[in-house]
C-alpha cells in the first residue's frame, strides 16, 4: 500500500482507538474504506496486491471495526458491477461462516452463493456466541430481499477472504509480540525483569519465529496478487494455514508470559488473542487448508517436489 | 513493527530453467550410476567424483568473480542449485561447506594471492575445506576455545584441538578460530582471529569420530606447535568473533535446514501413497512452502550484500524444528501398521534418518543458541 495512505491509516487507528465510530469515519473520509473500488465510482482504485496493508493495520490495531469485511465485499460488489453503498458493510459467503461478523451494526451485508452476488440491508440480528470479540450474527437473520444481485466473474472470493483474515492474523500477531515483549520488560519477579529469564526468552523467540513464518507466507500470497489481477490459490491456502498455525502457538505463549493480567476483560492482550482464536477459525482453519492442499498434491504418480517446486 | 525482513521473490524463468537443467543432470547421474540417494547428503554424501562433476557443470562457487574461477550468477541461482541437489539427495558433502561458507570467507577477507590460489580449485570440485570452530571444551559457549596462535619470526604458531569438524578427513584446510590475544576483561569475543589453516602442514594430526550410528563423517583436528606463514591469518587479527558470525549466517540460512530429511517424505508417497492422511501432507507442504519463502528471502538478501544473521537463525530454528516434525509425522504414518507391511527398503531409510535426526538441532549453533540469538534480536537479552 501507497506509504502515505498507510501513514494515514496507521495515525487514524491510533488516534480513535477507543472511538471506533469515530474511527470508522475518519477512515471512510479519507476512502480508505473504498480502497480497491475504481476511482470512478469513488473509490482509490488500488490493485488487489496493495490492499493488504491497510488489512494487517486493522489487525495489529485490534480495530472493532469491519474493515476487512468492507475492503473484500466492495471489491466484490465493483467486480460484479455493483456499485458499493456507503457505510460498514460485512461479508457472509455461503458455506464458509456461520455467522455474519459485525452483522449487528453493518449498513449492508453482501451474501456470496458460489458465483453469485446479493446486497441485504443491515443490520443482521440474533447474537452468536464465538471465540472472538467482535460481534457475529445468525445467518437466519438475513431474510429479506436483496436491494442489488449480480455475478462475480471468478471462484475466488473465499480465498479472497481467508487470504484478508491471514493478513489481519499478521498483523496481530505482530502486536501480540510487540505487547509481549514490552510486558516482559516490565514485569518484575524474583527482582528482576521476566525478560531476563531465559525460559521467557525461548517463548518469546519462539513467538518471534512464528510471527515472521506468517508474515513471510501471507506476504508470499499477496504478491502473487500483485503480478496479475487474481491470487495464487495454492498460495492462499498456505498463507492461511501458517497464519493460523502462528496464531495458537503465539496466542499459547503470549498468556503464558502474561499471567493472570493477560487473561482479564481489561488488559490489551485478550482483545488481541480472542481475535486471532476468531480468525484462525474463519474462511478454513489451518486443517481445512492443510486437508485441502493435502487432497491436492500427487501421491507417488509424480515427486511431490515438483508439484512444490515447480 | 516487523523486526524481521524476508523481501518476496518469485522465481524468473532463468531460475526455472536452470531448476530443470539440474534436474535433468541429476536424473541422468542416477541413471548411470553416478549416486545412490542418500537423505543428509550433505553431510553423508562424500564424492569427490560427483563435486568435480559439479564443478564442471559450474554449480559450485556460482555467485563468485570469474577471475576466481566463479560464474557471476545471482545468490538466488545458487539457491535453486541447492535445493535440487539436497532434494535428489545427492553426494554433495565434499565440497558444500568449502562452496557455501569458506570460499566465501575467502572472497571477503583472503589475499588476493590466497584467493587466485584455492577459490577456482574450489571452483572445480577439487579443494575441501571444513570448519574449525568447536572445541572439546567450547561447544555452544565458543568465545571459551582454547586454541592459540602466537605471533613467531616466521608467521604464527599455532596449537589445539578442534572437535566435530565435518569432512576434515577429506580437506585441504581448515578455517580455524584461534585466541591471538587475550580477553578484555569479561569480554571474551575480544582477541580471536581466523587463519586459514593448510591441512598438510607438519603437526596436524586429524582422527575421525564415528556418530552414534558408526559413521565417521566428523573429525577431532589436533594442532601440535604447527608453523603458519604470515599469510595463513585470515581478515584482521582480533576481528575472528565477527567474522564467525558472518560465517555462521551463509551456515545457517540454507535449505540444507529444512531438506535433509525430505527424501523420506518423498519415498513414502512412492512406496506407500496412501499412508499419509491428506491433512499430515498438506501440513508439510505448506510449512515447507513457507520455509522455502524464507529462505529465499535470505538468499536474496544476502545477494543483495545485507547480513540477514537474525533471520538466517530464526530459518534453521524453524527449518530444524520441521525436519523433526516431518519424520514423526512420517513415523506414525508407517507405523500406523506392523512393521512387516511396510516395504524394507522405506524402514530402512526411516531408521537412518532417525538415526541422523538430532545433529539437526545441534549442528551450526543448537536451537537453544539460536533462541538466545533471536531473543538479543528483540531486545530481552
Amino acid at each position: 500500500m501507497d506509504a502515505m495512505l498507510e501513514a494515514t491509516a496507521s495515525r487514524i487507528l491510533a488516534d480513535h482507538r477507543d472511538a471506533p465510530d469515530r474511527a470508522w469515519s475518519a477512515l471512510e473520509e479519507n476512502g480508505l474504506t473504498r480502497l480497491w473500488v475504481g476511482e470512478a465510482q469513488g473509490g482509490f482504485g488500488l490493485p488487489l496486491g496493495e490492499g493488504f496493508g491497510l488489512i494487517r493495520l486493522a489487525g495489529a490495531n485490534a480495530a472493532p471495526l469491519p474493515i476487512a469485511e468492507t475492503l473484500v465485499a466492495s471489491r466484490l460488489l465493483s467486480e460484479a458491477g455493483l456499485a458499493s453503498p456507503p457505510g460498514r458493510m460485512s461479508l457472509f459467503i455461503e458455506g464458509w461462516q456461520r455467522g455474519i461478523p459485525f452483522g449487528d451494526r453493518a449498513e449492508h451485508v453482501v451474501r456470496v452463493r458460489g458465483r453469485a452476488i446479493l446486497l441485504h440491508e443491515g443490520p443482521a440480528g440474533g447474537r452468536l456466541v464465538a471465540v472472538g470479540e467482535d460481534p457475529m450474527s445468525d445467518a437466519g437473520s438475513l431474510r429479506e430481499k436483496a436491494i442489488a444481485t449480480g455475478t462475480i466473474p471468478h471462484d475466488d472470493a473465499p480465498y479472497l477472504a481467508a487470504l484478508a483474515r491471514a493478513a489481519q492474523i499478521g498483523g496481530a500477531l505482530e502486536a501480540t509480540l510487540d505487547l509481549t515483549v514490552g510486558f516482559a520488560g516490565d514485569r518484575i519477579q524474583f527482582g528482576r525483569p521476566l525478560s531476563k529469564f531465559q525460559a521467557i526468552q525461548h517463548l518469546l523467540a519462539d513467538m518471534a519465529a512464528e510471527v515472521a513464518a506468517a508474515r513471510a507466507a501471507v506476504e508470499a500470497a499477496v504478491a502473487t496478487a500483485a503480478q496479475g489481477t487474481t491470487l495464487d490459490q495454492r498460495a492462499v491456502a498456505v498463507a492461511k494455514f501458517r497464519a493460523g498455525l502462528a496464531a495458537g502457538i503465539v496466542c499459547d505463549h503470549a498468556h503464558q508470559i502474561h499471567g493472570a493480567i493477560g487473561y482479564t476483560e481489561e488488559y490489551a492482550l485478550a482483545r488481541l488473542t480472542r481475535r486471532l482464536w476468531q480468525w484462525r477459525e474463519d474462511y478454513g482453519s489451518e486443517h481445512y487448508w492443510a486437508s485441502a492442499l493435502g487432497r491436492a498434491a500427487p501421491r507417488g504418480s509424480v515427486p511431490l517436489w515438483s508439484w512444490i517446486a515447480g | 513493527m516487523s523486526r524481521f525482513t524476508f523481501p518476496i521473490t518469485a522465481e524468473t524463468e532463468e531460475e526455472r530453467s536452470l531448476r530443470y537443467r539440474v534436474r535433468d543432470f541429476l536424473a541422468r547421474e542416477r541413471e548411470s550410476g553416478g549416486f545412490e540417494p542418500v537423505a543428509d547428503c550433505w553431510i553423508s554424501g562424500v564424492s569427490p567424483t560427483f563435486s568435480r562433476k559439479l564443478g564442471e557443470m559450474g554449480w559450485i562457487g556460482m555467485t563468485w568473480p570469474k577471475r576466481y574461477g566463479g560464474h557471476e550468477l545471482p545468490a538466488l541461482h545458487r539457491y535453486v542449485v541447492t535445493e535440487e541437489l539436497l532434494v535428489a539427495g545427492a553426494p554433495v558433502g565434499a565440497h558444500w561447506i568449502a562452496d557455501r561458507q569458506s570460499g566465501v570467507q575467502i572472497l571477503k577477507y583472503g589475499t588476493e594471492a590466497q584467493m587466485r590460489a584455492i577459490l577456482p580449485r574450489i571452483a572445480a570440485g577439487e579443494c575441501y575445506i571444513c570448519v574449525g570452530m568447536s572445541e572439546p571444551q567450547a561447544g555452544s559457549d565458543l568465545a571459551a576455545i582454547a586454541t592459540r596462535a602466537t605471533k613467531s619470526p616466521a608467521g604464527w604458531m599455532l596449537s589445539g584441538r578442534k572437535i566435530w569438524s565435518t569432512v576434515a578427513h577429506i580437506s585441504n584446510y581448515m578455517i580455524v578460530l584461534a585466541r591471538t590475544s587475550p580477553a578484555e576483561g569479561t569480554d571474551r569475543r575480544v582477541g580471536l582471529s581466523q587463519f586459514l589453516v593448510d591441512l598438510s602442514l607438519p603437526g596436524i594430526h586429524i582422527s575421525g569420530i564415528n556418530d552414534l550410528s558408526g559413521h565417521a563423517h566428523f573429525n577431532e583436528v589436533v594442532f601440535d606447535d604447527v608453523a603458519l606463514p604470515p599469510s595463513a591469518l585470515l581478515g584482521a587479527e582480533g576481528h575472528g568473533w565477527a567474522q564467525c558470525m558472518g560465517e555462521l549466517a551463509m551456515e545457517r540460512s540454507g535449505p540444507e535446514r529444512f531438506l535433509t530429511t525430505y527424501l523420506l517424505l518423498e519415498r513414502t508417497l512412492a512406496e506407500m501413497p496412501d499412508a499419509l492422511p491428506a491433512e499430515a501432507l498438506g501440513d508439510l507442504v505448506a510449512r515447507l512452502s513457507t520455509l522455502r519463502i524464507m529462505s529465499r528471502a535470505i538468499a536474496r538478501r544476502l545477494q543483495d550484500g545485507e547480513s540477514p544473521d537474525t533471520e538466517a537463525a530464526l530459518v534453521k530454528q524453524l527449518g530444524t524444528a520441521f525436519e523433526r516434525h516431518l519424520f514423526s509425522v512420517i513415523r506414525s504414518a508407517i507405523g500406523a501398521r506392523p512393521e512387516p507391511e511396510a516395504p524394507a527398503g522405506l524402514l530402512r531409510l526411516r531408521d537412518e534418518a532417525q538415526l541422523r535426526l538430532p545433529a539437526n538441532t545441534l549442528r551450526g549453533g543448537t536451537s537453544e543458541i539460536l533462541r538466545g540469538l533471536i531473543a538479543r534480536q528483540l531486545g530481552v537479552r
